[in-house]
């Protein structure tokens, strides 16, 4: 049964040091994430959802409690464990695209593959494929600053399947996008998840978060 | 025609032997005064000189004194020294009478250099006059290879430097970009931010001139300790001056004045929406 | 990838690039013409000093061939004792003085000794292959200069007095010489007259010690008998003038390896020149990459935590940002090798005006070795530089600078 859980999170807290004093971001939380489940987790700013996302995508280690990402217990791992496991079985979608501005949207799709070590000829193969899934196959030769924000986007979810994970962490995917692009990532982020995937998302938006078959309202501490 | 009194010299090679007992009737020389620490020789002792390269028994003479030669830069690489004695003494040692490679002049005041020069050429008496800043000019030729040979490296030096700040000042320019962006929006005009941003590339410029003298200036400290050491001379190789330093400074603000309009040049080039990253 | 990302990066901004290039290219040909400077001078005096084919020279004690007007008495012994040693296969007598030739001043040279190779004619024959000589006529040779402003050639013959026009005794102790030949020689200075003669006459026109010489040159035998200017092994030459120190203590004999480093004094000027500058160039390279970097790096901070957050390893990110600077170096001495070449011979022409330096001299020798040379160097200091924003890259907080990249 343990092995259903993707994420499983026990009174997790994470404090971080400012300046001299020391903020309490996340206090006594626990979840536990489902194979194949989507989770929105909504709330207001400086509620912790970042940093939850950051522990749940083994970018950071909790502060107290116990969390395992794929039976690992996180706290234990080492930076290049953890590299690796974000490498090869996460996915992020981040709020501001962070796509390579000198690089195509082909090459960016490339890119977690060619770390990966995956054979040229079937990184090449995925990479398209991937693009046009997402319905990009017409631009692959673009780069970010000839796509609109949906494609850029677009291109980033592209990227975050490069490695062929089992677990997205989208952080405000629709954040810097108007409602209808919005939309249409939603859409695309839940056909993913309907494949198969488990998606955490952090989202402000109520609509967005209907998506998901769960949704963690989150307070500040 | 000038009366003051005339000098001659007929330069030979000496070589200074031992110091040895004093000898009755001995002629008098002053030697140079790093020759006489370089032999641990002071005034009243006698040695024997004799001609280099030409052995026998030589002849004594008292040091009747030292001197200490003005630093001369046409003699920095020369190994040997200096010592005075009167004419006829060098005629006996070197066996060689009535002969001088050169007459030193010193004129009355008031006296015409020019037409002394004039009329000495003009007597065809087998020799030729010089003004002593010719001769001055003439031997300097040597170091005014030297000073453009430094003042190309000099500006090849600026080169770099001028790139140098240029590239940091777009560097700088492109990192801000945004927040300059958001300003032109607030509605700060152009030439606001256009002061903003070449005053800080000539305070930035004028910034490294000030470390840049104070480098020099150590540099110069050291140069001239080390030179002067290796050459055994008094010489003054380096010197940063105020004209140097007014020069470092000004070179600093017209370089920092043209970086900086470059840099906004470019960064006005930028259309709003570019700068504000849409 | 790494190197393709590195390239991009780099060119992403032009004209940034383009300034930095330009200060490292500056910086790479100002070290390799540093590197050239500081052998240049010495590669001339070998390269001349060799070219003559005399490993051992003898002079006045203290003194350096041409450097004083001393002379050596009975410069004869001197010779036979040089050829005595089995090691020495000829020698030359030089004594150098001022002449006048038709009134007007020459450097004069008398020589005596088998097989000279202190000079090359260049046109007619060497004084001793003057054939058949007019009776009463001294043969001489001039140098262009000297033939050129006397307004004489072949054939034609010379005044040659010890003292200048109009003095007392001007026409006591003069002769009438015979031009034989035109010749050549390394050591003249711009715009020199030079005029050499046998020993002997120059000896009475200019009476100093007895049998006066300046100095004596000797060339030692080889294994490789045919070729005159073929050195000996350095062993000998300093055997040799070893031998001639001992038994002529008021004497100074160099080899040729002693010789150069007698002449040290008057390169270290500019080996010194050479090493500050150097050592300013590299340091300006360190301080441009280091900058470069350390900026490019904070301003993309965003990126490089996402690649962190994507499962980039350190090692990653420290291999993009040293990729970086080698893209720079690279392209910085590609242009700075250029760059070097051109601007050595530019800074040898202003050096070589000097009026006291013989033509053919040499300050810069552009030689491909230098180059390299400096290309490896500056490389080393910019990856030197490039280490610290390449650790700091890879270090970066990938939580914190994601949460700043949002707000």
């Amino acid at each position: 049964m343990a092995s259903e859980f993707i994420i499983q999170a026990e009174s997790i807290g994470k404090t971080y040091r400012v300046g001299s004093s020391d903020v309490e971001a996340i206090r006594g939380f626990s979840l536990a994430v489902a194979r194949g489940e989507f989770v929105s987790l909504m709330g207001p700013s400086g509620c912790g959802k970042s940093t939850l996302l950051n522990l749940f995508g083994c970018i950071d280690t909790p502060s107290s409690g116990t969390l395992r990402v794929f039976g690992n217990d996180a706290s234990t791992l080492s930076d290049g464990q953890r590299t690796a496991l974000r490498l090869r079985r996460i996915g992020f979608v981040f709020q501001r695209f962070y796509l390579m501005p000198m690089l195509t949207a082909f090459e960016n799709v490339e890119l977690p593959m060619i770390e990966a070590k995956v054979p040229r000829h079937e990184r090449r193969e995925r990479a398209e494929s991937l693009l046009a899934r997402v319905g990009l196959g017409h631009r692959l030769g673009h780069r970010p600053h000839q796509l609109s924000g949906g494609e850029m986007q677009r291109t980033a979810i592209a990227r975050a399947l490069a490695n062929q994970p089992d677990l997205i962490i989208a952080d405000e995917p629709t954040g810097e996008l108007d409602r209808r692009t919005g939309a249409s990532i939603l859409a695309l982020i839940h056909e993913l998840q309907s494949g198969g995937l488990t998606v955490v998302m952090a989202t402000h938006d109520p609509h967005a978060a209907e998506l998901g078959n769960r949704v963690i309202q989150m307070e500040t501490t | 025609m000038p009366t003051a009194p005339l000098q001659a010299a007929f330069p030979f090679l000496l070589t200074i032997m031992v110091a040895m007992p004093a000898v009755a009737g001995t002629g008098r020389v002053v030697v140079e005064d790093r020759l006489a620490t370089s032999l641990a020789i002071s005034a009243g002792d006698t040695v024997r000189i004799r001609l280099t390269g030409e052995g026998g028994a030589g002849m004594p003479f008292i040091i009747a004194g030292t001197h200490a030669p003005p630093p001369d830069p046409a003699g920095i690489s020369r190994t040997s020294r200096t010592l005075w004695m009167p004419l006829p003494d060098l005629e006996a040692l070197s066996d060689r009478h009535d002969r001088v490679s050169r007459f030193v002049l010193g004129l009355e005041p008031g006296a015409n250099a020019d037409s002394l020069v004039t009329a000495l050429n003009g007597t065809q008496l087998g020799f030729r006059a010089y003004h002593a800043d010719d001769v001055a000019s003439q031997s300097s030729e040597t170091f005014v290879v030297i000073s453009n040979f430094h003042k190309a490296i000099s500006f090849l030096s600026i080169l770099a430097g001028s790139a140098f700040l240029a590239a940091i000042v777009l560097l700088q320019v492109q990192e801000l970009r945004k927040s300059l962006g958001v300003l032109r929006v607030l509605g700060f005009s152009r030439r606001r931010i256009y002061l903003s941003v070449v005053g800080e590339t000539v305070l930035l410029a004028n910034a490294g001139a000030t470390i840049g003298v104070g480098l020099a200036l150590l540099v110069s400290r050291g140069v001239n300790l080390y030179y002067r050491r290796y050459f055994d001379t008094d010489l003054v190789f380096s010197a940063v001056t105020g004209t140097h330093v007014a020069l470092a400074f000004g070179i600093a603000t017209a370089v920092g004045l043209v970086v900086g309009s470059l840099a906004t040049v470019y960064l006005f080039r930028l259309q709003v929406n570019e700068v504000l990253g849409r | 990838m790494m190197w393709r990302v590195a390239i991009r990066n780099v060119l992403r901004h032009r004209l940034r690039t383009g300034f930095s290039v330009a200060a490292l290219a500056i910086a790479v040909a100002l070290l390799a013409d540093m590197l050239m400077l500081s052998t240049g001078m010495e590669k001339t005096f070998n390269r001349v000093l060799s070219s003559v084919g005399y490993e051992v020279r003898v002079c006045p004690a203290g003194t350096l061939p041409f450097g004083t007007d001393a002379v050596i008495a009975e410069s004869a012994r001197v010779e036979r004792a040089l050829a005595g040693d089995a090691r020495v296969a000829r020698t030359l007598r030089v004594y150098g003085t001022t002449l006048y030739a038709d009134s007007l001043p020459v450097v004069a040279m008398g020589i005596a000794g088998e097989r000279q190779s202190l000079y090359r004619i260049i046109e007619g024959g060497d004084i001793d292959a003057a054939s058949p000589p007019r009776a009463g006529r001294v043969p001489v040779v001039l140098n262009a200069n000297a033939a050129a402003e006397l307004g004489v050639a072949v054939g034609d013959t010379l005044r040659l007095e010890a003292t200048a026009p109009g003095a007392a005794l001007a026409f006591s102790g003069g002769a009438t010489v015979l031009v034989t030949g035109i010749m050549d020689i390394d050591f003249d200075l711009p715009g020199q007259r030079t005029l050499v003669a046998p020993l002997a006459m120059v000896q009475r026109l200019r009476p100093t010690a007895p049998d006066a010489a300046s100095f004596v040159l000797a060339k030692l035998r080889t294994e490789d008998g045919d070729d005159p200017l073929a050195p000996a092994p350095a062993a000998d030459q300093r055997g040799v003038a070893a031998g001639i120190e001992a038994a002529f203590p008021e004497l100074s004999a160099y080899s040729m390896d002693a010789l150069m480093l007698a002449l040290q004094r008057q390169l270290a000027y500019f080996k010194q020149f050479a090493t500050i500058l150097s050592t300013i160039s590299l340091f300006i390279t360190f301080l441009l990459i280091a900058v470069l970097l350390t900026i490019g790096v904070g301003e993309r901070r965003g990126e490089i935590a996402a690649l962190r957050s994507m499962g980039f390893g350190q090692r990653s990110i420290r291999g993009m940002v040293l990729a970086e600077s080698i893209v720079l170096l690279a392209m910085g001495a590609v242009i700075g090798a250029g760059l070097g070449w051109l601007l050595a011979g530019y800074l040898d022409r202003i050096l070589t005006q000097s009026p006291s330096l013989p033509d053919g001299y040499r300050f810069f020798i552009p030689e491909w070795r230098e180059i390299v040379l400096a290309v490896i160097i500056s490389g080393a200091s910019g990856i030197a530089a490039a280490l610290l924003p390449a650790i700091q890259a890879a270090r970066v907080d990938i939580p914190r600078t994601l949460h700043e990249e949002v707000v």
